[in-house]
């Protein structure tokens, strides 16, 4: 369809459909029932201008695999892009059989790992207590979302983790 | 005497604000690192710059004695602690004065006396400054506690006598949760200050904090540079600071100021120093304690005064007199500060760390920004998550409210979770704008239902999408941010268990 690219956004609780079109005069794009001019022009790494119609205001974005940090009027966000294609090819897959998944564990906060309170091969119903992490001066405790089995403990008693750091690996089925 | 060399004992923007002072005053200036801040904005700044230790502050920031010794070393005569780390430690400030070198702050003994809360109480109320209703004596068994809080009527508030920052704190609205409260008040305090002594306080609902810089030299002369009220909190820190306090009846202020000037001359205060008051919904107000030390807000003091609050330090323990008569401090206009922290605000203000990928600091009239990084600098996860203050002056409130809107709306730290947008959204608040918010603003509001208007999300999704799109079209560009992000792994998160 002469060169119209389809995305999807998903910024914070917002969910944008953005379909742009190159024209003569450059790239348009259709936000839901508004069609307007757009640009970008990129002025220094992550920085850059964006032209919305009569309108040009200053962003900072810094693209990674699946989100891009992005800073507008003082506002932080992440934005989730995903071309529309790569959604319609997903739609058309037969969906996956269930497999075994695996839960994992994260650190919801940079702290100190107090106490690890499983070990590995160790069924751990739902809702029991996994690791209590020591942050921001309070102990805060870790529970299995569901009921696993451990596969893997990754830190150990003492240790600093940083935000997102793996702490616990669970599988959703018995070891065989 | 005067200094030819200080050695900045802190880190971040503190220690930034310091050098600048030196450099202003001619004096040299030291920084000091440890391995999570090698190449720090300080340590750029500064005119030299001494290793520490290891990132954790026990074993840097926190290590007295390697800190004496980096400062022998390096020819200072005199250590600026900044606020937090050993800044209101009366043994490292001894420890100085036994190593030769001057501590710029209040003496050891006073440190000491107003760091007891109930030896700071009973001071007070000797001097004629308001305290809050409760004993003056640790409660040293339940049935004290229980006769205390009878005679001082519920709620109460059990507060830990070495304490600060509401830990080893407890609410206590009936006689039946007394027991339990005081065991986890006193296990609190144990844990956090070594010290399990606990005083009753009369709870004062729907307070408002308010605070008065004062300066005092070592010749006697104590004066007040005016109030500032910090009610916008999470905690027990402060997150948004303002001078004057807003709304306070001329006759309150005056008081305010005298007590402050009465608590000052009665614990024999010298240096910089803050005395907190809590104000009560009538009216009245009491004597909370003192800060012994320069406070983070200190800009707020500085923009409506005219005054450098550093370089008055530094003076005063140099030994100099100060230059001022209290008619000679006349606050003008109004001076708002919003403390950007490095803080995923809508979820529990849990820290965040990073590096900052990009930076847009906001400048014009009436603006000031104290920050510790810039761009490319790291926010480390070891230490205290604040970034930069950004502080507005205006001729009144709504001028300087006006003008930090403006501002934070031109001010971005892409890479780290931060404090911006819940500034903007308190600054807008109906209930800030008219100044009717108490110390409950923060748990009574935030976060709102909606955070990021749609109108914003739009043009981010639009960058987002057209960046996209161009990056398709010319695929051998890449840029940092793809291997920053590899190298963090995923951040697929759940929040979960957080107040």
């Amino acid at each position: 369809m002469n060169g119209e690219t389809s995305y999807q956004v998903t910024v914070g609780e917002h969910t944008f459909d953005i379909t742009l079109v190159p024209t003569a005069d450059g790239l348009v794009a259709r936000v839901g029932d508004e069609t307007r001019a757009v640009a970008w022009h990129a002025r220094a790494p992550h920085v850059g201008t964006l032209t919305v119609g009569d309108r040009v205001c200053e962003v900072l974005l810094a693209e990674g695999p699946e989100t891009a940090l992005v800073a507008v009027d003082g506002y932080h966000a992440e934005a989730r892009v995903i071309e529309a294609r790569a959604l319609q090819l997903a739609a058309s897959l037969p969906a996956r059989a269930v497999q075994a998944e695996q839960i994992e564990i994260r650190a919801p906060m940079p702290g100190r790992v107090l106490s690890v309170r499983v070990a590995p091969g160790e069924m751990v119903p739902a809702n029991a207590l996994v690791a209590i992490l020591e942050a921001m001066k309070m102990e805060n405790e870790l529970r299995a979302p569901r009921l696993g089995w451990v596969a893997a403990v990754r830190v150990a008693e003492g240790d600093t983790v940083e935000h997102g750091a793996l702490l616990v690996l669970l599988n959703t089925t018995p070891p065989v | 005497m005067s200094f030819q060399k200080i050695l900045v004992a802190n880190r971040g923007e503190i220690a930034v604000r310091i050098i600048r002072a030196c450099r202003e005053l001619g004096v040299r200036s030291v920084a000091v690192y440890s391995d999570a801040d090698v190449g720090s904005l300080p340590v750029r700044l500064a005119d030299e710059a001494h290793y520490l230790g290891p990132a954790p502050a026990r074993e840097s920031y926190l290590n007295a004695e390697r800190l004496i010794e980096v400062a022998r070393r390096a020819g200072a005569q005199a250590v600026h602690p900044g606020y937090g780390f050993l800044a209101e430690n009366a043994d490292f400030a001894a420890a100085c004065a036994a190593a030769g070198l001057v501590f710029i702050g209040p003496r050891p003994e006073t440190m000491r006396a107003l760091g007891r809360k109930t030896d700071a109480r009973q001071a007070m109320r000797a001097a004629g400054v308001p305290t809050v209703p409760g004993t003056l004596d640790p409660v040293t068994d339940t049935a004290a506690a229980f006769s205390a809080a009878a005679e001082v009527g519920y709620p109460i508030a059990l507060k830990a006598v070495a304490g600060g920052g509401g830990r080893g704190m407890r609410r206590v609205d009936a006689p039946e949760d007394l027991v339990e409260a005081l065991r986890a008040a006193q296990s609190e305090a144990l844990g956090a200050f070594g010290d399990p002594s606990i005083y009753v306080e009369r709870l004062i609902e729907r307070p408002r904090h308010v605070e008065v810089q004062i300066l005092a030299d070592s010749h006697g002369k104590v004066v007040a540079l005016g109030e500032r009220d910090c009610s916008i909190q999470r905690r027990y820190q402060k997150l948004i600071e303002e001078s004057p306090a807003p709304g306070l009846p001329p006759a309150t202020r005056a008081g305010l100021l005298d007590a402050a000037v009465q608590a000052a001359r009665a614990s024999g205060y010298v240096n910089a120093g803050t005395v907190e008051f809590i104000l009560a919904p009538d009216g009245s107000y009491y004597f909370l304690e003192v800060n012994a030390r320069l406070q983070v807000e200190h800009p707020v003091t500085e923009l409506c005064t005219g005054l450098d609050l550093v370089k008055a330090q530094i003076a005063v323990a140099a030994g100099e007199r100060l230059p001022w008569r209290q008619d000679d401090i006349q606050p003008r206009g109004a001076a708002i500060e919003c403390r950007i922290y490095a803080e995923d605000a809508a979820n529990g203000f849990v820290p965040s760390s990073g590096p900052l990928l990009a930076v847009r600091v906001p400048d014009g009239p009436g603006i000031r920004l104290d920050a510790g990084y810039e761009q490319g600098d790291a926010v480390p996860l070891y230490y205290d998550s604040l970034i930069a203050k950004l502080c507005a002056w205006g001729t009144d409130r709504a001028e300087a409210i006006a003008r930090l809107q403006r501002a934070l709306a031109e001010c971005a730290y892409l890479g780290v979770r931060n404090t911006i947008a819940f500034h903007r959204y308190v600054l807008a608040h109906p209930e800030f704008v008219a100044a009717r918010h108490d110390t409950g603003f923060v748990p009574r509001h935030w976060p709102p239902e909606a955070l990021l208007p749609e109108a914003v999300a739009r043009d981010m999704a639009l960058a987002a999408a057209l960046v996209r799109y161009h990056r398709q079209r010319a695929p051998r560009r890449d840029d940092g941010a793809r291997d920053h992000w590899a190298a963090r792994g995923r951040l697929a998160v759940t929040q979960r268990g957080l107040p």
